[in-house]
């Protein structure tokens, strides 16, 4: 090993230096330094060096190492790195037009369906007496399309705000979130018989924004699709899985045929008619992103006629960072 | 403009004839002066610069997306200016979005309301807002 032309002299002076104040450690640190073969090339080096005393002289040790292919892989890395800033940045940017998207999305599309709805309804008051019965239920029709659509751009803005949310996890108390949103629904349905059955004080490590809308989805199903039943019974538990939490959900509702259980967590996926169980097909699909944004997964059992149970694990609380 | 009349800011002319029925329906008699753009709030309010400045009205209906000057821009200078500081303001808009209703609070806003599609809801809700802030709230300054 040689060493290149246009350090050579520089080298000796180094050396001396060394020498005087000898202890172990990397030569060059911070630059990086070049060898010479017997041919003149040169080859990138790292060299480490340790004095050794004996009786006689210092001795020093010096460890070279050819650096060629760490060299050529940290400048790969280099390169990796800024790609993904890159990408990183046009992420970034996409994620900001999205959410322009989105508002804009709330403001300009719901402002057609107020009007179409409430120029219905001031039409069909002012021409209440002239109206055939079928007339009235177009009426109707034209004011339930434009309701209908409206939720669907809610339900559409909660998947689209939940895919984009910043996850904080924490242990919440899942109980009293259920008993909460419950509350409000039986508030909106007091002519319901439905009798609640919400284990207490279950915890599950998880967002508070996103859990609120996991049960307001869950529990608005198991309360939508028991409403054919003269007695509801809405439970939610909690059970022990391998050491992980499982919440279930359980309704004695219209339930669904387990062929398509895989179906009902993709968007606008429905196994019910509309005119008997309104609704848009969206809330699962949140669900299925909110559980996988939590570390955790959904699933469901039933049979026709015999209530749904649907089930959340979370991850274990101690699991967060 | 006078104490008693409500300032609706709005540039959706559908909105504007829908809240117009609306109150009427509910018999809320207070005139209403309707703006549909943000500059011509602050105008209708303040004057053009140099003019004798406007009266105050006794409550001012306000959405947030608007032409030229947002809804949160008008609101702040109504905040800033002592004629306008205490003015009830509600904020009428389609949106919930969770920094909207914030921004709106840290701004001043005294209610933030969306309108409702279903138009029974917004008839419901041009009343509410009629006999709370013009009949039961109690205002900063006599009217
Ligand atoms: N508790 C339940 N019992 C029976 N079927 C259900 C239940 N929850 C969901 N489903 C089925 O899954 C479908 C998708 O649910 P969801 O995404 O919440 O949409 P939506 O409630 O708007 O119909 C429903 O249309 C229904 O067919
Ligand atoms: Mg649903």
């Amino acid at each position: 090993m040689l060493i290149p032309a246009e350090v050579a002299t520089r080298h000796v002076a180094h050396r001396e230096g060394y020498a005087r104040a000898a202890q172990p450690r990397p030569m060059g640190m911070g630059l990086s330094l070049s060898g010479r073969r017997k041919d003149g090339s040169q080859l990138p080096v790292e060299i480490s060096l340790s004095p050794i005393n004996t009786a006689e002289a210092r001795l020093i040790f010096c460890a070279v190492r050819d650096a060629t292919e760490r060299r050529a892989t940290e400048r790969q890395i280099r390169r990796l790195n800024e790609g993904l800033e890159r990408q990183n940045t046009e992420l970034q940017a996409v994620n900001n037009e999205l959410e322009a998207f989105s508002y804009s999305v709330s403001h300009d599309l719901r402002a057609p369906l107020r009007a179409i709805d409430g120029f219905s309804k001031i039409l069909q008051s002012s021409l209440e007496g002239s109206l055939s019965e079928r007339d009235s239920d177009y009426f109707n029709r034209i004011r339930k399309a434009a309701q209908n659509m409206s939720k669907l751009i809610d339900d559409l803005l909660t998947l689209a705000r939940v895919t984009r949310a910043d996850v904080k996890l924490a242990s919440l108390n899942l109980s009293r979130l259920a008993t909460a949103v419950a509350d409000r629904l039986l508030e909106n349905q007091p002519e319901r018989n439905v009798t609640l059955q919400i284990a207490p004080d279950i915890k599950v490590l998880a967002d508070p924004a996103l859990l609120q809308v996991a049960m307001e989805n869950l529990l608005g199903n198991a309360f939508k699709f028991t409403s054919t039943k003269e007695k509801a019974l809405i439970e939610v538990g909690c059970m022990s899985k391998d050491g992980e939490t499982v919440v279930f959900v359980r309704d004695n509702g219209v339930g669904f045929d387990m062929n398509y259980a895989d179906k009902l967590f993709t968007p606008f996926q429905r196994l019910h008619s509309a005119s008997e169980f309104p609704g848009t097909g969206i809330g699962l699909a949140s669900i299925k992103r909110v559980m996988s944004k939590l570390g955790g997964r959904i699933w469901a059992e039933s049979s026709v006629g015999e209530g749904a149970t649907f089930y959340l694990q979370f991850a274990r609380i101690g699991a967060e960072q | 403009m006078n104490r008693q009349s409500i300032l609706l800011v709005e540039d959706n002319p559908d909105d504007i004839a829908l809240m117009l029925h609306a109150l009427s329906d509910n018999q809320i008699a207070n005139p209403v002066v309707v703006v549909e753009d943000g500059e011509q709030a602050l105008q209708t309010l303040f004057g053009a610069a140099g003019q004798a400045e406007r009266g105050v009205p006794a409550l001012i209906l306000l959405d947030l997306n608007l032409p030229k000057r947002n809804g949160l821009e008008v609101l702040r200078e109504l905040r800033n200016h002592p004629n306008t500081r205490l003015v009830p303001v509600v904020i009428l808009t389609s949106s919930l979005e969770p920094s909207d209703r914030l921004n709106a609070y840290q701004a001043g806003a005294n209610s933030y309301l969306r309108k409702p599609v279903d138009f029974d809801e917004f008839v419901h809700v041009a009343q509410q807002v009629g006999s709370y802030w013009l009949r039961l709230n109690q205002p900063a300054v006599d009217n």
